[in-house]
């Protein structure tokens, strides 16, 4: 994380950079072009305005991308680049973030517009908490996560009608065996909001949506714009849910030997690449060996005595004798899992479940 | 009425407002009392006379530091036909887009979708499709942009 300070006599600011990428919005006339204006200033030798970062790298606003190698120039800044119609284009995708990753470079994106460039590949992955949004009261100006003016609910408390699901495997895998709910599944997502609006028209109105904050960043704004007003209808997410992986990765079963590492995950293109490469490693070898793009094994979903024999369960250092949604979900930040299971509770596995690997 | 263009950009649209507004702004612009209302409006700032504006955060200034937005709407009062890029506005400036094409025919670009009221009105120029609401306004733009 690096903070950025910036502040003269007619400004102030404080900027907390969690991320690889932040993107900035809000309102006209709150002062995003503001803090560029004086890093500006700044760089030009201006002696009244200060920008301080936290790990003492410098700021700098780039006008243009003319190449991703441009970023060579700029090892361990922190990069802004205002409203420029090349961020919105097919200059500004993915290579430019490998090439950030390797100078050690920070973006800041101030853009109301994603890029839609095609192949989706391309494009630039983000979270949905590094979308801040600029506030101002007379010299003071301050962001907020967007995340963080949406309201908060227990979901564990929530009778839900359906599961939107981003994954091919991970969550749809795990609602389709944990709960008694359909499922649909996106299968990518730049497919949400087409599949939620999907389970809308079949009539469902009380929907749990597993999207993956750590690159849905690029969606946020659209899904939002798309369901605020659906007034009959309500959608839940948990920002909190990077992806399916971090999920298994802060359970009970993987934490001991999950570390967060932030220095390390932004070295990834994405906080979601990062925690795919982590339950990787950590399960690489063992019974319940987790592969990002396959089938979620049945260790994940169900109990120990459902999935294996009492010869396998002796052999598994992960074995439980007990209730595997609550042994893996209590006491963290998904424990709401548990009340969402039991509110649709599958009273038995069928043949679709398919537990034992 | 507000005519939006939302796929791509035409050759006659004004992609960056404010380096457009910068280098073609004139004194009498800021006389007008629809301008001063706009610069009040979006960046609460009073524009005292010719281009001497009044801001709360920076005392007196120039137009130049008025926001993106704010110059993009500016352009729209002095020529409503004008397509400026709108996606440089933020949804603080709805009300005085809004209000113009009340009286007649503004034209934007946007690639964003920005926040309208509930109910409003505008043609799609993409599609030639006219739009009554918020909703049906995503709808279409959703449709354009092939999100859904």
């Amino acid at each position: 994380m690096v903070e950025l300070k910036v502040s003269s006599n007619d400004f102030d600011c404080d900027l907390i950079l969690e991320r690889r990428v932040t993107y900035i919005r809000g309102d006209s006339g709150t002062g995003k072009t503001g803090v560029v204006d004086k890093i500006n200033a700044y760089t030009e030798g201006d002696t009244s305005v200060s920008v301080v970062c936290s790990d003492g790298r410098r700021a700098v606003v780039l006008n243009t991308i003319t190449s991703p190698t441009m970023l060579d120039a700029y090892k361990k800044y922190v990069v802004f680049f205002d409203d420029l119609i090349v961020t919105e284009s097919e200059l500004f995708n993915s290579t430019i973030i490998k090439s950030a990753i390797e100078n050690d470079v920070y973006l800041v994106v101030i853009n109301r517009v994603d890029s839609d460039i095609k192949p989706v590949s391309l494009r630039v992955n983000f979270s949905i908490s590094s979308i801040l949004i600029s506030h101002c009261e007379g010299k003071r100006h301050w962001f907020t996560k967007q995340v963080e003016d949406l309201g908060s609910v227990d979901f564990g408390f929530v009778k839900y009608d359906c599961v939107v699901a981003e994954d091919k495997f991970g969550s749809k895998n795990f609602s389709k065996s944990v709960f008694n709910l359909p499922v649909f599944c996106a299968e990518g997502g730049d497919n949400i909001i087409r599949e939620t609006r999907n389970a809308i028209s079949k009539g469902y109105k009380s929907i749990f949506v597993f999207l993956d904050s750590a690159e849905f960043g690029k969606n946020f704004h659209d899904f939002k714009s798309v369901f605020e007003d659906e007034d009959e209808v309500s959608i839940y997410f948990d920002y909190h849910y990077e992806c399916f992986e971090y999920l298994l990765l802060v359970s009970n079963m993987l934490n001991k030997e999950f570390e967060f590492d932030e220095v390390e995950c932004n070295m990834f293109s994405s906080w979601e690449a990062y925690f795919e490469s982590e339950i990787e490693r950590i399960t690489d070898s063992k019974m319940y060996a987790y592969h990002h793009g396959s089938k979620v094994k049945g260790c994940y979903t169900h109990d120990c005595n459902k999935v294996c024999n009492t010869f396998k369960s002796s052999k598994c250092d992960k074995y439980v004798n007990s209730d595997k949604i609550l042994h893996m979900f209590k006491g963290t930040i998904f424990e709401y899992l548990i009340g969402m299971r039991n509110n649709h509770r599958k009273l038995k596995p069928t043949k679709e479940d398919n537990v034992h690997d | 009425m507000l005519k939006i263009w939302v796929d791509g950009f035409r050759d006659d649209c004004i992609k960056t407002p404010g380096t457009y507004f910068n280098s073609h702004k004139t004194r009498d612009w800021f006389n007008r009392e629809d301008v001063k209302e706009v610069i009040k409006e979006i960046d609460n700032s009073i524009a005292v006379k010719d281009e001497y504006i009044e801001s709360p955060i920076y005392g007196g200034m120039s137009p130049d530091r008025l926001s993106q937005g704010c110059k993009a709407v500016i352009l729209l009062y002095l020529n409503p036909l004008c397509n400026v890029y709108a996606s440089r506005c933020g949804d603080n400036c709805v009300p005085s887009i809004l209000r113009l094409a009340e009286r007649t025919d503004v034209v934007i670009t946007l690639h964003h979708i920005m926040k309208f009221p509930k109910v409003f009105k505008a043609f799609m120029m993409d599609t030639g499709v006219v739009v009554n609401s918020r909703k049906e306004f995503i709808e279409e733009y959703g449709r354009i942009k092939g999100i859904f």
